[in-house]
């Protein structure tokens, strides 16, 4: 454990010895994932922005989702039940799509790249650690959308005038980078111990896409816990969710984006989930290091 | 550099673990009982290269070479043992890797440096001489998946040297692109080595290796089987070889290899084929990039002047090689070899070795090669003729006389060459008893073991 911990510590010095390789990697991935396309570079913000569009139509319009008790959307100044639905759910999806997006990706990324792993001398966990990147380089992009959306609606959408009365709601927003760091740190380590374990058993990446499928459905990204607890006999549903890494993360992401008055921002999950986000990520970083002298032999 | 060692492998082993199934890996871990089987990579390999020296590898497919220079390029990692190197470390283990067929060529040279270790600045600095080197020319702003094959390799080798390195490892790369480029790369490894570089250069060509290397190393079966003098490891490994596979020698794959850059050379005469009868005008010379090739060779009477097919036995016979040059080359070889018809070179001779300066400005030349006094017996031969630049190092074109040519001889010889001797004689004098009893003795025939017949 030791050194788990002392190789994670030089992970930094890793990783910007090698800046370089890492910016060429990411820019290589994203010329990549657009190549051949004609609205090309446009589409890391095409992307967010149409899901956006959809979900809030979908949950609001079609779906009519409430997500608030009566009398909190009777209450004055009180936002529109479409936006609250917009907001609820672009603030899950955008960080969960991260989520599944990188760990599917981190899981072959080893197994792909052979040919650099047999005939290359670099660190590989540059290879997790890019993968990642590219996933939050996109939910960069589609939080650069929401928070100015969620900056207009509660300025000029809320009943208090004028807009200056209602700068307060944006008060949390300040603590965005917290929720964004630690889900990179506990992504990236997840994504290194997939990737590493896939060297040597491939089934990994065939369990992956189901597994976060599975994942998903108990976290809440479409639902509020609240409201699930409140609808099922079973307590422990709703105390098992908790246990859910995921459950806390969601709960930061929200806690910046408040609709109601009197949310206090979640510091009891940032605390759950950043430690368990640093123990993730020097125990994926740990196996990774350990293991990857053995890759080249693998794939 | 100060080290007295630019590259030190020490005890250096590597052991493959063989699963038959992926889950036996597994297994092994929770069980702690002994599920694979161990495959060895290299046993127990130690030597040291001095700073500024070439170190050739040879060996067979599969003899431990590869994984050699893979573990020193640090791709993959010793089982036991450990190496040390100084200085900044190049690996050519396989050209083109990590090129991106999406990217341009010129995006793939900056990818490709940093890939292998090199700070960006450092890279796009380079970039205009790389695109020179590769001659890529307008291609290199395409995506390089239209490029051909040989144009990858062409811009992966002019990726991994451009960088100056202090020791350069290369596998099996000199087969890169059309003879032209192919001529360059041996240039340009032949300067890292005139340049005081250390480089440890893996290859199947024999004649590479012993004109690279000073030293080399035979591996087999993971094992070093000779360290020496390149001259000498080349010879034992050869014969080894021959003895293994006594058809499809080594020689027998650089006959394929021939064979290739004949093909390749064909295919560019094609592309420009000399106008015959028009000889003013630029019109009839061919491009200035097209190579030097040999237009005929044949056998000839010294005396008479007429075209043979046979020699004879201690007799003078010409080997006339045409060539056609077309420009000016700083030095050329023109040779010939002797080859039997299981492919073993007899004798090789080259201009350059002779010490005979060859015509090598544009234009075409003609060649004669006496060879006085053949001490060939009677035998069928296959003639090969030379064109190869002023190192004799790489092979611009070569021929093989059509017809194989006959030895005659008349009188009656055993072996495969005559060798020039005279016979004497001259009387012993007839021992005494005593010396014959000593004789008897050393010959393990005492009075012991019973007198010889006739001396009781």
């Amino acid at each position: 454990m030791p050194s788990f911990l002392s190789s994670a510590l030089r992970f930094p010095s890793v990783a910007a010895r090698h800046a370089d390789l890492l910016r060429a990697f990411v820019r290589r991935d994203l010329a990549a994932r657009y190549e051949g396309s004609l609205l090309g570079k446009l589409w890391p913000l095409l992307h967010p922005a149409l899901l956006l569009a959809v979900y809030g139509l979908v949950f609001s319009k079609l779906l009519g989702v409430k997500l608030r008790s009566d009398e909190a959307a009777a209450l004055p100044g009180a936002i529109g039940d479409g936006w609250v639905a917009t907001i609820f759910m672009a603030s899950g999806i955008l960080p969960w799509i991260c989520t599944v997006d990188a760990l599917n990706r981190c899981t072959p990324v080893v197994v792909e790249n052979n040919n650099l792993i047999k005939k290359v001398a670099f660190p590989s966990e540059l290879l997790p650690t890019y993968t990642t990147l590219v996933s939050f380089f996109q939910l960069l992009i589609g939080l650069a959308l929401l928070v100015p959306l969620y900056a207009c609606v509660m300025l000029f959408a809320s009943g208090g005038t004028p807009a200056a009365d209602n700068v307060h709601w944006l008060r949390n927003l300040v603590w965005l980078p917290l929720p964004i760091v630690l889900q990179w740190l506990f992504v990236t380590g997840l994504g290194m111990l997939l990737a590493a374990v896939n060297v040597f058993m491939r089934d990994v990446g065939q369990v992956i896409p189901l597994a976060t499928l599975v994942w998903m459905f108990f976290t809440p990204v479409f639902y509020k816990l609240e409201g699930l607890a409140k609808k099922t006999e079973e307590e422990w549903v709703a105390s098992a969710i908790q246990w859910n890494p995921l459950y806390h993360l969601m709960a930061l992401y929200r806690g910046c984006f408040p609709y109601e008055p009197g949310v206090e921002f979640p510091w009891r999950s940032a605390a759950i989930f950043a430690a368990i986000a640093l123990a993730t990520f020097v125990v994926g970083h740990g196996c990774f290091h350990r293991w990857k002298g053995h890759f080249a032999d693998e794939v | 550099m100060a080290a007295e060692f630019a590259l030190r492998a020490d005890h250096l082993t590597k052991t493959y673990r063989l699963y038959d199934r992926p889950f036996d890996r597994v297994k092994e871990v929770v069980l702690r009982k002994k599920l694979h089987r161990e495959v060895r990579g290299l046993v127990d390999v130690s030597f040291a290269v001095k700073p500024g020296s070439t170190l050739g590898i040879v060996g067979s497919n599969g003899a431990g070479k590869s994984t050699l220079l893979k573990v020193l390029a640090g791709t993959t990692l010793q089982s036991s043992g450990e190496f040390e190197m100084h200085g900044r470390v190049a690996s050519l283990l396989e050209l083109g890797t990590g090129f991106y067929p999406g990217f341009t060529g010129r995006q793939n040279i900056v990818l490709n440096g940093i890939v292998n270790g090199y700070p960006r600045a450092e890279i796009e600095a380079k970039v205009d001489g790389i695109v020179e080197f590769s001659e890529l020319g307008k291609f290199i702003d395409q995506p390089i998946r239209t490029y051909s094959s040989g144009m990858i390799m062409r811009l992966g080798f002019s990726v991994a040297t451009a960088i100056d390195p202090d020791v350069l490892i290369i596998d099996e790369i000199l087969a890169v692109g059309d003879l032209h480029f192919q001529k360059r790369c041996v240039d340009r490894i032949v300067s890292f080595k005139e340049r005081g570089k250390t480089i440890l250069f893996c290859s199947h060509s024999m004649f590479h290796v012993e004109e690279i290397c000073e030293r080399a190393l035979w591996i087999k079966d993971g094992r070093i089987e000779m360290d020496g003098p390149s001259r000498d490891v080349v010879l034992a490994y050869s014969n080894y070889e021959r003895g293994r596979r006594s058809t499809h020698s080594v020689i027998g794959r650089a006959e394929g290899y021939e064979t290739m850059r004949a093909e390749s050379l064909a295919r560019q005469a094609g592309e420009a084929p000399p106008a015959p009868g028009a000889s003013d005008g630029d019109e009839s010379l061919p491009p200035p990039d097209a190579m030097p090739v040999i237009l005929a060779s044949r056998l000839r009477d010294p005396h008479t002047g007429v075209v043979v097919q046979r020699a004879q036995l201690l007799k003078d016979v010409v080997v006339e090689i045409d060539y056609e040059l077309p420009q000016d080359l700083p030095g050329i070889t023109v040779g010939c070899s002797i080859d039997r018809l299981d492919q073993i070179m007899i004798c090789g001779i080259g201009s350059t070795l002779s010490g005979f300066k060859a015509p090598c400005q544009r234009g075409r030349w003609r060649v004669q090669i006496t060879l006085q006094r053949l001490p060939l017996l009677a035998a069928e031969y296959s003639l090969r003729t030379y064109l190869t630049d002023e190192r004799a190092l790489h092979v611009y074109h070569s021929q093989s006389l059509g017809t194989r040519f006959e030895i005659a001889q008349h009188e009656r010889r055993v072996g495969m060459i005559h060798v020039d001797h005279t016979f004497t004689s001259e009387p012993l004098p007839w021992p005494t008893r005593a010396e014959r009893a000593a004789e008897l003795k050393a010959m393990g025939l005492d009075a012991a073991s019973g007198p010889p017949p006739g001396m009781a």
